[in-house]
């Protein structure tokens, strides 16, 4: 067991602990007993029983020897840095509109991962975003009428 | 009657409209969040000004295509294009990443062909028996169908089967989000008007594979990208052979008869066949690394149920799956009426309908084989390009399956969960599992209990629930007794 598995564990078990108490106040059902809350309640069990297994497991084998490092690595960091560039992207899209936050996006991203000159990833940015725009927005009628611009 | 039949399917119209109807589906398939039933949906309305055998052909053919396109993207970018393609994102992608992307796509290509090919001859030639047997399914029979399809959890774990049973009952939990189709009760909601209908699977395997896949893609920027010149193998090796046609005819029969079985769609039968491929295959240890079996086995079976849903659709007139059911809406604004009376009174029409599903999937193959060296070209553009362009179609692929932003939150949330899991080296797929088969375990348990007033040997009463029951117990015993013959 890793150390990873029993904080995946803990997490399990604390969501089957607020999935299980919820569960006690949905209706039971009755003397058939098949109302809305058995099977969750059922489902929350097994998580909670499983949760402990991973415990004692990882307790009972010895802890895997995990190395202390530091934050975040340079390679982690720059997963990071895309999550936040991604939230950043889906306000924009909310409050600016799809085409241009998607450009904007595209853009920022393939500019920080390559190493190409900044025309080259304004081409790019502009082809991929005008590609799946006229796809799903032309051809597949998805409707993105978002924010202030397009 | 044949002859009128090969007049109406092969009149050169009618085949340009199926070669376009694979061609549409094959690119909708690869499109992640693009589901198969939403490609037939929206070819739909382009039918209406057609007539009866146009018109369902070119369905038919979005059909196949779309259910083999789904592979297309789950093998190259690990990024399954629909939900019935998630299983063999799994050992498909792993054969691509080790440079082998053109093999793993021959072996599906190959394997969806044969799939259809024998859930084609099915439909013809047992169509009706297969049809009444599949009707005597009631709650109890779809409930051990469904924990039936649970035991795979042990096989897609990956290092851990506790982990991996965790990781599944955390889907199944998940799946019990929204309003209960039995009671009308809201769980789990919040007070969210968005959680109402549940949590979408699709968003959610969109987040777990290929959001997911995209970080660990940010993540190895740096790392030397595999070279694309080195693809050259366009067709599955010579070993490949025996094991594709061993898988196709087992596991292109399972998926008929999944398929015939009315609400247990293809999704369900590619991860029943991933996990029944590991139990017999000698390479049973070895899956999740990029085996043959692997991939054969749930694209036998994915394409095996696009024949088996037609079964119910043609013979009872009952929808196998939703593609099914937007066929019947077809085949009713011509006119017809599918069920017995289809069979008495339009004959040609049918045997044109098995003629051209037979002839969509030739389509399927050609169209598939030809372009395999197109599709591998998609290695060798720059990682810098093709994830920021993954990151898009994301958020486009959760977005339009139901134009709510809604669904993006829970894409990127999962999307993150996921690349915490990789992280660990934990499998997501039985999240995707339990999402999938949780809400059809529960329903089935609470209808089941309901009827027998709480009786639980209404589970054992019928052969059917025995015989899955003794699936359930061989699936799970096997590969023990495996290990075991093994030491030994």
């Amino acid at each position: 067991m890793k150390k990873g598995d029993v904080y995946l564990a803990l997490m399990f078990a604390i969501l089957a602990l607020v999935f299980g108490k919820l569960s006690l106040d949905l209706y039971s059902g009755g003397r058939s007993g098949v109302g809305a809350s058995q099977w969750p309640l059922m489902i929350c069990i097994v998580i909670l029983i499983g949760s402990i297994l991973v415990f004692i497991n990882y307790f009972r084998n010895g802890q895997a020897s995990v190395k202390a490092k530091g934050f975040l690595s340079r390679d982690e960091k720059r997963v990071a840095i895309s999550i936040l560039t991604l939230i950043l992207y889906f306000f924009s899209v909310m409050y600016v509109g799809f085409f241009v936050s998607s450009l904007a996006m595209l853009f920022v991203l393939i500019t920080y991962y390559g190493n190409f000159k900044w025309y080259i990833s304004l081409i790019c940015a502009l082809l991929i975003a005008s590609t799946v725009y006229f796809v799903f927005s032309y051809l597949l009628n998805v409707s993105f009428k978002f924010g202030v611009l397009f | 009657m044949i002859i009128d039949a090969l007049l109406l399917a092969l009149q050169p119209s009618v085949l340009l409209y199926m070669f376009l109807g694979v061609a549409g589906g094959i690119f909708i398939g690869c499109l992640p969040g693009l589901t198969t039933t939403m490609g037939v949906a929206l070819v739909l309305p382009l039918t209406f000004g057609m007539d009866a055998t146009h018109s369902i052909l070119l369905l038919i053919g979005v059909y196949v295509g779309a259910v083999y396109g789904g592979s297309i993207s789950a093998i190259l970018l690990n990024t399954p294009g629909t939900p019935a393609s998630a299983a063999t994102a799994i050992d498909g992608h792993a054969m691509a990443a080790r440079g082998e992307a053109g093999r793993a796509l021959g072996i599906s290509t190959i394997s969806s062909f044969l799939g259809g090919i024998i859930s084609c001859f099915f439909l013809i030639l047992i169509s009706p028996y297969l049809a009444k047997f599949a009707l005597k399914f009631s709650a109890p029979e779809f409930f051990m169908l469904a924990v039936f399809g649970l035991c795979i959890i042990s096989s897609i774990s990956g290092r851990s089967v506790l982990i991996g049973l965790l990781c599944g009952a955390f889907g199944v939990l998940i799946a019990t989000i929204g309003i209960d189709d039995i009671s009308g009760v809201a769980r789990f909601t919040f007070g969210n008007m968005n959680l109402f209908s549940g949590v979408n699977f699709i968003p959610v395997m969109i987040g777990l594979f290929a959001m997911s896949q995209a970080f660990v893609s940010v993540e190895d920027m740096m790392k030397k990208q595999s070279d694309a010149k080195k693809i050259t193998q366009a067709l599955p090796h010579k070993e490949d052979w025996r094991v594709i046609f061993k898988n196709s005819a087992i596991f292109g029969s399972l998926g008929t008869f999944i398929g015939s079985v009315p609400g247990v769609g293809a999704d369900i039968a590619s991860f029943i066949a991933y996990g029944q491929s590991k139990g017999l295959s000698k390479n049973g240890d070895k899956y999740g690394t990029g085996v043959p079996e692997a991939i054969s086995a749930p694209e036998a079976a994915n394409n095996g149920v696009t024949g088996g849903a037609l079964i119910p659709m043609l013979t009872l007139g009952v929808p196998g799956d939703a593609v099914a059911a937007i066929m019947i809406g077809a085949l009713t604004v011509q006119g017809l009426q599918p069920g017995p009376l289809l069979f008495q009174n339009n004959t040609a029409i049918v045997y044109a309908i098995f003629i051209g599903f037979f002839v969509a999937n030739i389509f399927m193959v050609c169209i598939g084989l030809s372009s395999v060296r197109l599709f591998t070209r998609v290695l060798s553009v720059p990682k810098a390009v093709l994830t920021p362009i993954i990151f898009l179609l994301c958020f486009v692929g959760s977005y339009s399956l139901a134009n709510n932003f809604f669904d993006v939150i829970v894409m990127f949330v999962f999307g993150v969960f996921g690349y915490f899991l990789k992280k660990i080296g934990v499998s997501p797929s039985p999240i995707i599992l339990g999402l999938i088969l949780g809400p059809m375990a529960e329903s089935n348990f609470r209808r089941a209990l309901l009827m027998s007033r709480g009786e639980y040997d209404t589970f054992f009463s019928t052969g059917i629930s025995w015989f899955f029951f003794v699936l359930i117990v061989a699936s799970l015993l096997f590969p023990v007794f495996k290990k075991l013959t093994k030491k030994k």
